[in-house]
């Protein structure tokens, strides 16, 4: 009886297991399909949704722009406390790595600010990235907005490597996201 | 999605949110069904609690360990209740050496103290599917199969609804095995770890987003294979020596 068993429970061993080598195989990671390079769509592993927008400066930039160079793109408003918090720890990581090509483009959620609030705090806080300034709201709307702050962290190819929602973010966790796209990609 | 809960002017992270409450009722499910004498409910509590704080405490100070000159000059940081500054993986092993030596300390190292901590295994499993669904992450890859989801652009294998699915038969297997128990000391433990790692296995190979090594075959597969293949032995081990090693 404990034979039948034993035989019985290796039989169901050798099955899963091989089932499991046979699945392994047969689903196998397509590079064309993982990368899903042609999508754009605001999540990690996809393609970041363009835009363009005018700066606080008054310059006009578009997203798209940037390919080539690791972007972080910081959703933020001047009323948001974490926003605000972790803006001067953006401005070291920027002090930082700029050198190395990291480009920052701080969207401000104009719509839902004020645009002399947001003025006076890039001024106190002397922020020195471009801060494009989201008008209508479009940038909220492709970008699935939820949450104040919402950071993207995009690599040389355009495509979101990290989202982190909500804040304050500090130094340490930036440049720990950073690093893997300043290496990667060269 | 729903990758935040607002409340008012309180903004929840869904994921979070999910964890907490997956391990708030794994571990109230893992006390109900701790009816082995060396596991006594108090016990679990204590050891789940303890594992809990150490991992906490433990992903912070492995966050720490891996940036000190900023906090040198930030110390006020290291007391932040700020999510960005834990290191997972830190926390994971923390917590996992910390259950460790509470259990031998307490002479709960045994078979039946796993059996007893399946049930939370198995909420958590769960969670991390509704995590998935509530964050939108780990999405499946394009498909025009009948059942698939519009999702990040492209209609896509519904991988975090079959990651839920799998979670729950996971929860039931442990329900039946505690309830169906032959006496055999780890049997809960080793259906779980089998059913939970097949249900990875499965749903792995329909992810788009996935990380792979030689072959493009996907490493978090080969993960779930060797949990498997560690279950599959662990019965073995179960069923070789069944008696109640209490």
């Amino acid at each position: 009886m404990k034979d039948t068993l034993n035989k019985n429970r290796i039989i169901f061993s050798i099955f899963l297991l091989g089932f499991g080598a046979i699945w392994i195989w047969v689903t196998r990671a397509n590079p064309d399909e993982v990368s899903q390079t042609r999508i754009s769509a605001p999540q990690e592993g996809l393609l970041a949704p363009d835009f363009t927008l005018s700066t606080l400066d008054g310059k006009e930039i578009s997203l798209v722009d940037y390919r080539g160079s690791p972007v972080l793109v910081n959703l933020w408003a001047s009323w948001c406390p974490p926003c605000r918090k972790e803006m001067p720890d953006i401005q070291m990581a920027y002090e930082t790595y700029t050198e190395q090509g990291l480009v920052i483009l701080a969207v401000n959620a104009t719509h839902e600010d004020n645009l002399n609030s947001v003025k006076e705090f890039v001024e106190k806080n002397n922020l020195s990235f471009p801060i494009p300034l989201d008008t209508t709201g479009e940038v909220n709307r492709l970008y699935n907005l939820h949450s104040l702050p919402t950071t993207y962290f995009i690599n040389r190819n355009g495509i979101i490597e990290k989202i982190i929602i909500g804040g304050p973010m500090r130094f340490p966790a930036i440049e720990k996201h950073l690093n893997g796209m300043l290496e990667g990609d060269q | 999605m729903f990758p935040t809960l607002q409340l008012g002017p309180l903004s929840i992270q869904t994921p979070g949110f999910v964890y907490l409450a997956g391990f708030w009722l794994g571990s109230t499910l893992s006390e109900k069904w701790a009816s082995q004498p060396s596991s006594s409910t108090k016990n679990i509590y204590n050891l789940v609690f303890t594992s809990f704080i150490a991992g906490f405490l433990g992903a912070r100070l492995s966050y720490i360990g891996s940036t000190p000159q900023w906090f040198l000059k930030n110390p006020q940081a290291a007391v932040s209740l700020n999510s960005t500054l834990l290191d997972p993986v830190g926390g994971i092993l923390i917590a996992l050496l910390a259950g460790l030596i509470f259990t031998h300390k307490n002479g709960m190292f045994s078979r039946d103290t796993l059996d007893s901590l399946t049930p939370l295994l198995a909420v958590l499993n769960l969670s991390l599917g509704i995590s998935h669904l509530a964050s939108g992450k780990a999405y499946g890859s394009v498909t025009d199969l009948p059942w698939g989801i519009y999702l990040w652009g492209a209609s896509r294998h519904p991988t975090q609804i079959y990651e839920i699915l799998f979670g729950f038969l996971g929860l039931f297997v442990t329900w039946y095995m505690i309830h169906r128990s032959q006496g055999n000391s780890g049997e809960v433990f080793a259906a779980f770890l089998i059913t939970a790692s097949m249900g990875h296995l499965i749903t792995a190979g329909f992810r788009s987003e996935t990380s792979y090594l030689l072959w493009r075959i996907r490493i978090e597969q080969l993960f779930a294979y060797a949990i498997l293949a560690f279950g599959l032995w662990f019965v073995g081990k179960v069923y070789g020596d069944p008696g109640r090693d209490s």
